[in-house]
């Protein structure tokens, strides 16, 4: 077992000789290094910088005077992790990711000691050259802060689930422990054993790491999926609700013109009832239809989304040659027009050219459907979604996205061309009989 | 010259479109010869004799034998496929089963000027782009297929089978060669042995396409994405805002 408490550090030297200075140069750097690490972790906004420079400041003199004054291995071990446990207090987080921060923080940085002190020890440097490597070493340490600063996408201040926690805490820890293995010279089988167990258990970890990032992705996946039920639900909605209004004012005309025909039979005025019935008449011809395909579900919702675009300002011109029957699921073409269509609208909105062409063809079982519009200034294009030039990005990243995945289901494909100033859409769907479609209702 | 059979029941409508496409020849300066049909078994039987049609605008209910039952004899039984349909109906609903006859368009009643120059002008650029051959040689002759007889080609080990419709042709080649030669969107690759022709597909499916003669040719998961491709590809030239 190796002498912890009695081993000494190699870094014994005298505090003002030029090897002194450089050495508090590199304590100086590392700690500054240490500041980084803590701002992957933290938020450091709400904390004053005077705070935050005086804490590091005295972390910095503790460290020091402990490395000289004691230079026993465990102290300046024990010493850098309580004090960088005390600085995560600095910040306004949950208690678990400060320990996770503290542990995450300290095995690179022992790692790194160690690392150094090994090649140090084989190549047999006098003071002077040791300080440089030291501060090598600091700076292999300050590329895997930055590494990792770049790296992160989430925001690492999160509840862990408890099954989690010990993975994720072990790993640094083993670490620590299988660099001082590897790194002290006093070292016996067992302890070689204890940590050749270690590194076995971390591999477990990974396994485990990795299949909890699938899980994720199925969630994810999940959410998604609710989220585009959730607009064509709303959607559907909102044209039930209009036809229900429209049945709403039919039924209260009926009474009327009842009321209006029954008095003028009552008094038999026959020309004034027929008159008075030609009028009806003229009045349920003029419900505005811009389609009738024969196929009910396209009409209702073609119809509802010109007549949106229309009164966007939008002037729509449509072609439509499709059976009366579509092997496609009427939920899945509501995503796609109505995505479609508000994509247009939306384009429209800021040009002058407000022509919107829609077309839906049928041609050798393949369903073909074709949207064209203007649209003025640069779209962003981000990881193949296009964002919106108005504020709210995620969303309309969402609708194109939508109908990604509801083309998808038809093995279909979807191809976007924007040239010109032209937005253009083409999709293919099967429209085969039979398909293993898996409906979504 | 380019032929347009007009079929419909009712002479006033047929004399009507004579006229359209007749300014409509004038003013681009076309070689169209224009024959008018006023049953659907009149034009099955000048057909049967024989006789070609590059474009047929064909009436859809007509008493006795409707446009549908017409079209259907011409892309099932006289195994037409270069024949362009173009459908003439007073309603604007269509059913599943005109959908099957491979139409190139449809008309609504009353024909608009418009809408007519429009198919026609589509049927003229559909035909010049089909009326190249494929050239290919045996031993020391160079021999040449209408690209619209061929219906696919086979890759057998080295040699290449050309399926027409009349009969089957073979040469020495490779499949991606015959590809790159044939150039255009005509031809899809669907099978590391199959290039097949678009006209004669009837029915196209994620994972296997239906060719006008029935037979089922697989589409391998591999060529799946570049099937999907041709497809849209070959469908955006159509229309503009």
């Amino acid at each position: 077992m190796f002498d912890l408490f009695t081993l000494h550090g190699p870094f014994s030297t005298e505090l003002l000789s030029p090897a002194g200075t450089l050495f508090i140069l590199n304590n100086l750097f590392r700690i500054y290094v240490a500041y980084r690490f803590v701002g992957i972790f933290f938020d450091r906004s709400g904390v004053s910088k005077t705070r935050e420079m005086v804490a590091f400041f005295l972390y910095f003199l503790i460290n020091s005077t402990t490395y000289l004054a004691f230079n026993i291995l465990i102290v300046t071990m024990l010493t850098n992790i309580f004090s960088i446990f005390v600085i995560t207090f600095l910040y306004k987080s949950r208690l678990s990711t400060k320990v996770l921060a503290t542990l995450l923080i300290y095995a690179p940085a022992l790692c790194v000691e160690i690392l150094v002190y090994i090649f140090l020890l084989s190549l047999d440097f006098d003071g002077d050259m040791a300080n440089l490597v030291l501060i090598i070493g600091s700076l292999i340490l300050l590329l895997v802060v930055m590494l990792l600063e770049r790296a992160k996408a989430t925001s690492l201040d999160r509840e862990i689930k408890s099954k989690s926690w010990l993975p994720l805490m072990f790993i640094p820890v083993a670490s620590v422990f299988i660099s001082l293995v590897l790194g002290m010279p006093l070292t016996s089988f067992n302890w070689v054993v204890v940590a050749l167990l270690f590194l076995l258990s971390i591999n477990f970890i990974a396994f485990y790491l990795y299949d909890a990032l699938g899980r994720y992705y199925v969630e994810e996946n999940e959410k998604q999926l609710l989220i585009q039920q959730n607009e064509a639900y709303s959607r559907q909605f909102e044209l039930i609700q209009q036809s229900q209004q429209s049945i709403r004012m039919i039924r209260h005309d009926m009474k009327n013109h009842m009321m209006t025909m029954n008095s003028l039979v009552a008094i038999g005025d026959r020309q004034e009832l027929f008159e008075y019935m030609k009028k009806i008449n003229a009045n349920i011809e003029t419900e505005t239809v811009h389609v009738d395909t024969g196929n009910h579900y396209v009409d209702s919702i073609l119809n509802y989304k010109i007549e949106e675009a229309i009164r966007s300002g939008a002037q729509v011109k449509v072609e439509i040659h499709i059976p009366d029957k579509l092997n496609i699921q009427a939920f899945d073409l509501n995503v796609i027009i109505g995505n479609l269509f508000d994509n247009a609208i939306e384009g429209c909105k800021e040009v002058e050219d407000k022509r919107i062409r829609f077309d839906m063809v049928l041609d050798r079982s393949m369903l073909f459907i074709k949207v064209q519009n203007h649209y003025d200034g640069p779209l962003n294009r981000q990881k193949g979604e296009f964002l919106s030039t108005k504020g709210n990005e995620k969303l309309r990243g969402i609708g194109l996205r939508s109908v990604q995945s509801a083309v998808s289901i038809y093995d279909g494909t979807m191809d976007v061309e924007t040239k010109n100033g032209v937005f253009d859409v083409t999709i293919l769907l099967y429209n085969q009989a039979n398909s293993n479609v898996h409906s979504n209702l | 010259m380019f032929r347009i059979a007009v079929c419909d029941d009712e002479p006033t409508i047929v004399a009507d479109m004579e006229r359209m496409l007749t300014r409509f020849k004038e003013k681009h300066k076309l070689d169209l010869e224009i024959v008018a049909f006023l049953s659907g078994e009149e034009l099955c039987k000048t057909l049967e004799s024989g006789e070609a049609f590059h474009l047929l605008y064909l009436d859809v209910c007509m008493k006795l034998m409707d446009g549908i039952e017409a079209s259907r004899k011409i892309r099932e039984e006289y195994m037409d496929e270069s024949l362009q349909i173009v459908y003439v109906s007073s309603s604007k609903s269509h059913t599943m089963q005109m959908f099957e006859n491979r139409p190139m368009n449809f008309l609504p009643k009353p024909v608009a000027e418009e809408a007519l120059e429009r198919t026609l002008l589509k049927a003229l650029s559909l035909w010049e782009r089909n009326q190249s051959d494929f050239e290919f040689q045996i031993g020391k002759r160079q021999y040449r297929v209408k690209i619209n007889e061929i219906m696919y080609f086979e890759s057998d080990n080295k040699k290449i089978l050309i399926h027409t419709i009349v009969n089957t042709l073979e040469f020495y080649g490779k499949l991606s060669l015959v590809e790159k030669q044939l150039g255009g969107n005509h031809f899809v690759w669907i099978h590391k042995s199959f290039l097949v022709n678009y006209m004669y597909i009837r029915e196209a499916m994620y994972d296997e396409i239906i060719l006008s003669t029935g037979l089922r040719l697989p589409i391998t998961q591999t060529f799946r994405k570049g099937v999907r491709d041709f497809m849209v590809q070959r469908r955006k030239g159509d229309l503009h805002v």
